[in-house]
């Protein structure tokens, strides 16, 4: 998990009013609370500003991410600080602040602790739970679990499963065990692992490998090295290197993120890849249609119209015919997760929209929405899980 | 979206129109001869213009050269120009030859024009099937080929039981064109339909006319029993010709469209 602990402090008094450690660590939230408020109204004061400008407090590992509400703060102690993170410890300190609007006023006790818990689970637990996750249960977890349905679900299950096989043994549609898998590691009684998935999309960690690094390796394992570049799926890193046995490279792969050789892009990045591969697809399809010039200008004027709503749009561009580029601008911005992926989930599929209701005068709906069915077809090819993603019934015309 | 400009096609569609009608009445005041004479220069020349408008405004653009539609269009306007010297070569030979062998050469050197026509329309075909994916590319193919060679052997069985030994060659030769040209027809009228609801169409109405009138062309000479050089068939080339110079200028301003 990226996120040690979370806290949501007052601000005028630097009291700590909710707090989670994920680690386990037996660290006093009081006192790292009143560290932070101490700093940011240091800033404040040497700054003169009216804002406060403190955003993270930077460690050897870990950055501490502060967000500032109404009348609280958010901090999230986390290893990268990324806008994914601040959207949700954003999203976290609004919901806080409606939740108990009354604390701002008079100090009651309403048992924050637990009925916060559901929120935090939501925003940062949840999410890196997928069906195919995989759930150990921890040895001993009967001492420390305390939730009824937690208990039953992890006396049904086996030791290790996916969230796919508990959904069936315990007979419950799956979005209910993955609730109950997000509850039982919340109670810390299981560790989950994400499997390697064919569309998962790795970048290289070092692009000078020692020779005692690569001593060990297998020749499959150094040469799909090679292949991930951080913009190509697993899938088409595999078929690149004429793999057979896909199973088998997957499990490579996992192994050299083990090796910490390979990490997983951005959530952004995973965004701007699968979106630009649509992208492609579907000009490249329109342009076979309606010619290469009337695609770009459907291209270009879809672009133009957005460009003051989203202006990362202008980072987008044709190269030579319907080659679709990312500048390294917006590519950057992803690396370093500093554009949000809701954010570009939204400007990109609206983008798609855009173009589609273009040439839908020209062709007519019928062809376009077959188009568009051709194109989720090729592409589900490439990111089988990940493909729904794009809301392909919002780009229908 | 702006509107497709018009301008030009009603311009065209309306030389055509007034071509027909002075050809029909002149006709009708017995200036046969007159009137084809008119026809057999304005033929040509028509065919000729087009042609080389329609170059003008497809070759230019290099770059586009992987763009199939503009691809189709090129194909129609090198087409014309060929349908231009067939028609030249055809009013040639009518006044030098006798009938038989001048059957045969209108016949030949009305090939080239009609391939670069279909291989436009074809191609254009398994275009769209890369995009829509109606069946298998190669599958496509082998259908298509099948398809008018089954027609083809066909027409030319009934050829030869259903008519007298005169100009037997000439029958056997329409036969796989007029094949050939239904299918082109029939082609452009799934385009038609397919895009209906869009301004894709348009060019494309112009074009499936273009092409129904050069299939009625063939037709009516092996029902007239290859009477050339008659007012009909002049005036029919024409309005050909000038149908499909219409639908190069619509999908000049298609691509010109702002989108």
């Amino acid at each position: 998990m990226d996120i040690n602990s979370i806290y949501i402090i007052r601000r005028d008094t630097g009291v700590c009013m909710y707090h989670k450690d994920f680690t386990g660590s037996a660290f006093d939230p009081q006192l790292l609370s009143s560290f932070l408020v101490a700093m940011t109204s240091f800033f404040d004061e040497a700054t003169r500003s009216i804002k406060s400008q403190a955003r993270a407090f930077e460690g050897t590992d870990y950055t501490i991410l502060v967000e500032f509400g109404e009348w609280t703060l958010g901090a999230v102690s986390t290893k990268i600080d990324t806008a994914h993170i601040r959207d949700k410890l954003k999203r976290t300190v609004i919901r806080f602040e409606e939740q108990f609007s009354v604390l701002k006023w008079v100090d009651l006790d309403l048992a924050v602790q637990t009925r916060f818990e559901q929120t935090v689970m939501n925003e940062f637990v949840r999410e890196q739970i997928t069906e195919d996750s995989l759930i150990t249960v921890k040895p001993g977890w009967e001492h420390y679990t305390r939730r009824p349905d937690v208990i039953s679900f992890l006396r049904l299950i086996p030791d290790i499963c996916s969230v796919n096989d508990a959904s069936g043994f315990l007979e419950v549609p799956v979005e209910i065990a993955l609730n109950l898998t997000a509850e039982a590691l919340w109670e810390g009684s299981i560790s989950i692992a994400n499997p390697v998935k064919p569309d998962d999309i790795y970048q290289a960690t070092s692009l000078t490998q020692s020779e005692e690094e690569l001593h060990d390796l297998s020749p499959d394992a150094i040469r799909a090295l090679g292949e991930l570049d951080g913009e190509t799926p697993l899938s088409i890193a595999a078929e690149r290197l004429k793999t057979s046995d896909l199973k088998r490279f997957l499990e490579e792969v996992a192994w050299l993120q083990k090796r910490k050789m390979i990490e997983l892009v951005t959530p952004s990045q995973a965004v701007v890849v699968r979106y630009s591969s649509a992208l492609q697809y579907l000009l490249n399809r329109l342009a076979n249609i309606i010619g290469i010039n009337t695609t770009r200008k459907a291209f270009f004027s879809a672009r133009e119209d957005l460009v003051d709503n989203y202006s990362w749009l202008a980072f987008v561009t044709l190269e030579e015919g319907v080659d679709v580029e990312m500048r390294s601008s917006l590519l950057s911005a992803t690396l370093k997760g500093s554009i949000s992926p809701d954010i570009l989930d939204d400007g990109l599929r609206v983008f798609m929209q855009f173009i589609t209701r273009r040439v839908k005068d020209i062709m007519g709906a019928g062809p376009v929405n077959k188009v568009l069915y051709n194109t989720k077809e090729e592409l589900e090819k490439r990111f089988p899980s990940t493909v729904f993603q794009i809301e392909w019934e919002s780009l229908l015309v | 979206m702006r509107r497709t400009g018009w301008t030009d096609t009603i311009l065209e569609i309306a030389i055509g129109i007034v071509i027909l009608v002075l050809s029909l009445s002149l006709v009708a005041l017995n200036h046969t001869t007159l009137a084809l004479s008119i026809l057999s220069i304005l033929t040509p020349l028509i065919a000729l213009m087009l042609g080389v408008i329609g170059l003008r405004i497809y070759v230019y653009k290099t770059e586009a050269r992987d763009d199939r539609l503009h691809t189709l269009n090129l194909w129609f306007s090198v087409g014309l120009i060929m349908f231009s010297l067939a028609e030249i070569a055809g009013t040639l030979v009518r006044l030098t030859q006798d009938m038989q062998e001048m059957v045969l050469t209108v016949l030949l050197i009305q090939i080239p024009g009609i391939i670069l026509w279909g291989f436009g329309i074809i191609q254009y075909l398994s275009s769209l099937n890369m995009a829509f994916k109606f069946s298998e590319s190669g599958r496509l193919w082998i259908l298509l080929v099948l398809i008018s060679g089954i027609a083809s052997v066909v027409l030319i069985v009934v050829m030869t039981v259903q008519y007298s030994e005169s100009y037997l060659i000439e029958r056997i030769i329409l036969s796989p064109i007029i094949v050939g040209l239904c299918l082109f027809t029939l082609i452009t009228a799934g385009l038609v339909w397919i895009f209906r609801g869009g301004l894709l169409s348009r060019p494309f109405v112009f074009t499936l006319f273009s092409f129904a009138l050069l299939t009625i062309k063939p037709i009516f000479w092996i029902l007239s029993n290859f009477q050339m050089g008659t007012v009909f068939e002049s005036l029919v080339s024409i309005e050909i010709y000038i149908l499909c110079g219409a639908a190069l200028i619509l999908s000049k301003n298609l691509e010109m469209l702002s989108v």
